[in-house]
């Protein structure tokens, strides 16, 4: 038994691997149950008024794209589909919108919108929290100019919100994978303004981020891939995270498995 | 499978696996792609500064729109650079001084708002299992943290000893969504490799 706790960590990972690269191709079809947090979220953005405008703050970069991705992209067919008007940008997160941009121009051209009067990209903007709170004040002065570096001023679009307030916007859908995130945009946008918030989170940050949801300081909460799994099928998009959910399931086993004999291996040897 | 013919997929294919070589053992391999995401991370990080902060403060600020005051605080900026001058390194304490005042300040402005609602959020009714299990686990995780009195009183202790358990209950809860979040990073690579890079349908 003691045998069982000096398992080489190589022979770990390689079963690890083995799992995750045959689920890839071999899918179990495992059942994805949508949660109610899930479905909260989804509910907090389909039930916004006809013509609202949102603001999508994609706070990642390449490392989270596993998880949030399948979130954002689920998200601009959800509020293209209702008609929503959308401003698509970041603080600090420089490489998100930069590997987003093609996506957001695929998804809202299939929708027929159009650049500057139906959604624009801010691309991203430095300053962290001191630039929420200067896009509290004037959207333009805090951007200057949009992802093409283009001043903005000139976009129809933002005739409609000169700066962050709840007359102007209808709510706040922010993907988080760190700091700046979230928790800043309910800090120094939401709780100020009172501009109802949305948040996407990675797996590893919902523990983190639930008290939020609970208070009602997040309107919504759609966590890691399981939650994207959740809100792709809600949307009517099934995409990669209801893919990966055979692999994360499969490795959720491997992991307790492991911790169950890793454990059994340290009882059998102190007894000892 | 249809191999892919842009660079950039290679690009990220390669450096994954040479990343990867580090799980069996350290080697050059592994090293050299360390020392490239370094040296890039550091140049991008340089010129993304210099176009968003400086360029934009000098350009449009100061020169066009004649917003000289900015000035002060561009030479307050500076004078952090006195530290590698002995003779002048308390000088360096003011640009930190202003920081750390005005961080502080900045903070205190919108962070109790958010906190005294946290906190406010506890007050509940006790009329659901979930409310009772939230009150007794703010509770005894507060008295848990009572360094200033005793453990040895077995009312005092007891009550920490349940806040232990919640405290540890969230830890292994944060504990297994890292471990999640690590393995959806995994599958994320496995798919840059064997979907496009290698060209393999899933």
């Amino acid at each position: 038994m003691e045998r069982l706790m000096k398992i080489d960590r190589r022979i770990i990972y390689l079963i690890a691997a083995a799992l995750v690269i045959l689920t890839l191709f071999v899918p179990l079809g495992l059942p994805v149950k949508i949660s109610d947090m899930t479905r909260g979220a989804y509910s907090a953005i389909e039930n916004l008024p006809d013509g609202s405008l949102v603001f999508i703050a994609p706070m990642y970069d390449p490392g989270a794209r596993g998880e949030l991705d399948p979130m954002f992209v689920a998200m601009l067919h959800q509020c293209a589909k209702r008609g929503y008007k959308m401003l698509i940008g970041n603080t600090s997160w420089t490489l998100g919108v930069q590997m987003l941009h093609p996506i957001v121009t695929d998804i809202l051209g299939d929708y027929g919108y159009t650049y500057g009067e139906d959604y624009i990209e801010l691309g991203s903007k430095p300053g962290g929290s001191i630039w929420m709170q200067q896009a509290t004040n004037d959207l333009v002065t805090a951007c200057i100019t949009d992802y093409n570096n283009q001043p903005l001023a000139q976009f129809p679009i933002i005739s409609q919100v000169p700066k962050l307030a709840a007359e102007y916007v209808d709510a706040i859908l922010v993907l988080d994978c760190g700091t700046p995130g979230a928790r800043e945009w309910l800090t120094y946008v939401s709780t100020p303004t009172g501009i109802p918030l949305v948040v996407g989170v990675i797996q590893m940050s919902v523990p983190e981020h639930t008290p939020f949801l609970d208070s009602g300081q997040y309107k919504g909460l759609i966590g890691g891939s399981r939650g994207a799994a959740e809100y792709e099928l809600l949307v009517g998009k099934p995409g990669k995270a209801v893919k990966s959910q055979d692999t994360m399931s499969v490795i959720a086993l491997m992991v307790t498995l492991f911790i169950i004999l890793g454990n059994i291996g340290y009882l059998t040897s102190r007894k000892k | 499978m249809h191999l892919s013919t842009n660079p950039g997929i290679w690009a990220q294919a390669l450096c994954i696996l040479a990343v990867y070589t580090y799980l069996y053992k350290d080697n050059p391999v592994w090293r050299f792609a360390e020392t490239v995401y370094l040296g890039l991370a550091t140049a991008y990080w340089f010129v993304y500064m210099f176009f968003n902060y400086i360029t934009p403060a000098i350009q449009e600020w100061i020169i066009k729109d004649g917003q000289w005051h900015y000035i002060i605080a561009i030479l307050l900026g500076l004078m952090i650079f006195f530290r590698y001058v002995p003779s002048l390194s308390w000088l360096a304490r003011y640009p930190m001084s202003f920081w750390v005042g005005y961080g502080t300040g900045y903070v205190l402005a919108f962070d109790p708002a958010v906190w005294l609602t946290q906190v406010s959020a506890t007050f509940l009714p006790l009329n659901t299992v979930k409310n009772v299990l939230v009150f007794i686990g703010v509770l005894s995780a507060l008295v848990y943290f009572l360094f200033t009195i005793a453990k040895e009183n077995p009312v005092v202790g007891g009550v920490a000893e349940v806040g232990k358990w919640y405290i540890m209950i969230a830890l292994g809860s944060a504990f297994g969504n890292t471990v999640l979040y690590r393995w959806n990073l995994f599958l994320s690579r496995m798919n840059t490799i064997f979907v496009q890079w290698l060209g393999f349908s899933v």
